[in-house]
């Protein structure tokens, strides 16, 4: 019984007490709050497809991204000392780089570089040899000031699915 | 004493009649002002703010959700990359009355995943602010900062706030490399890499507060709870906050 009586007496008091907090907020305020929630995702870089064709001793490649993260790419070309590679005109491929081509742009998931066209000439000496392309990707990072950059040391490649043997006894 | 405590109903009733005959002188000082001939009709000045973000329509209120508009155009977030985002004060108080307010807002960030996640690091999310804002360092840790404008903001004035959105780059270190299992086994030679942050979510909200610019001081300490000075009584700039100086 005394305890429903001090119940009642806090009853009381927080009632008249709530009732009495409004008048005492003398100032006037506002708020508006807004937010947003926005998922990562974070793995690694597959390798690129490439396409590979060769038209009139004209070589031409274009990577396709089909993972899931932005990348850089970059080319080189395997070929026998008996014949020699000249760049032909390519939107956005470097020339001839530290042995690499390198495509200026981001590539985008599901994105395609546009072609790189290498002339293939040789000495003659040979009616038998290959050119091979090993292509790299990397994942497009940002620095401090949000300025992309590639980390080659970070790449992938196919070089390892090329057995060196077979390159070379190809390029015989 | 003893008596009321008793009876306690009477405390309740006292208080009761104290409140409703506030109420009532109140409502009857109202009355004696009125006549036939001199009838005003009158409302109780309010101030406003809002939170506006710049869209391709140009800037629009937001209610409840930001859409960030440059994140929007990315498939998926861009961990490094600065998002230039658009996001302001308004001061939209009622036009007749023209009031001008202070006003701070509160911004707080976190990761999460099916909860919050207290032990990933809410620093790595980088949110760019306009020039003009004081940050109270009294006020931030790592998962809140509180900025002020130091000067009133005007009744139909805007204020730049957000600016930019970045995650940085250095939340991809946080990796754990492990052997690929696929079906339960462990497959010889192949690795994969466990990003720690793969799969959270990062959470921003903006708080923005007003308050009257007339008696500056109290009104910014009983609305904020943090003592201010100013340059004047009533619309004055900023001029110290918790004791620091703005400038």
């Amino acid at each position: 019984m005394k305890v429903n009586r001090l119940i009642l007496v806090a009853a009381a008091i927080a009632l008249i007490g709530g009732l009495a907090v409004k008048p005492a907020i003398a100032y006037f305020t506002d708020t508006a709050t807004v937010s947003k929630t926005i998922p990562i995702t974070l793995g690694d870089v597959e390798l690129p497809e490439m396409d590979d064709d060769v038209n009139h001793m004209i070589k031409t490649i274009a990577i396709s991204n089909t993972g899931d993260y932005d990348i850089f790419v970059r080319a080189k070309a395997l070929y026998p000392d008996t014949c020699m590679i000249t760049k032909q005109t390519s939107t956005n491929w470097s020339d001839l780089d530290g042995g690499y081509y390198y495509y200026s742009e981001i590539l985008k998931p599901g994105e395609k570089t546009e072609d790189l066209n290498l002339k293939i000439d040789f000495d003659g000496s040979t009616s038998d040899f290959n050119v091979i392309i090993i292509q790299e990707a990397t994942k497009v990072l940002y620095d401090e000031e949000g300025n992309a950059y590639a980390d080659w040391t970070n790449a992938i490649s196919n070089e390892d699915q090329v057995q060196p043997v077979e390159v070379i006894e190809q390029m015989r | 004493m003893k008596k009321l405590y008793k009876n306690p109903l009477i405390i309740l009733a006292l208080g009761l009649i104290i409140i409703i005959s506030a109420s009532a002188g109140a409502a009857r000082a109202a009355i004696v002002y009125q006549s036939a001939a001199e009838r005003v009709n009158f409302s109780t000045a309010t101030i406003s703010v809002e939170v506006q973000e710049k869209t391709d329509e140009g800037y629009v209120a937001v209610e409840n959700e930001l859409n960030f508009s440059e994140v929007a155009k990315d498939e998926k977030f861009k961990v490094g990359k600065i998002y230039n985002e658009s996001v302001r004060i308004v001061n939209n108080s009622n036009q007749e009355t023209g009031y001008s307010e202070y006003v701070r807002v509160v911004v707080r960030k976190n990761w999460y995943k099916d909860g919050k996640s207290t032990n990933l690091a809410p620093d790595l999310i980088e949110l760019g602010i306009a020039d003009g804002w004081y940050l109270n360092p009294d006020e931030t840790t790592t998962e809140q900062a509180v900025y002020y404008m130091t000067t009133p903001l005007g009744c139909g004035n805007a204020a730049e706030f957000l600016v930019s959105v970045q995650v940085k780059s250095k939340l991809t270190s946080f990796v754990e490399t492990k052997p690929y299992v696929e079906n339960g086994v462990e497959i010889e030679g192949t690795i994969v890499n466990e990003y720690l942050y793969d799969g959270q979510a990062f959470q921003i909200e903006i708080q923005a507060d007003a308050v009257q610019t007339h008696n500056s001081e109290d009104a910014i300490y009983a609305a904020w709870g943090i003592k201010a000075t100013c340059d004047g009584q009533d619309d004055g700039n900023i001029l110290t906050i918790g004791g620091k100086p703005v400038n």
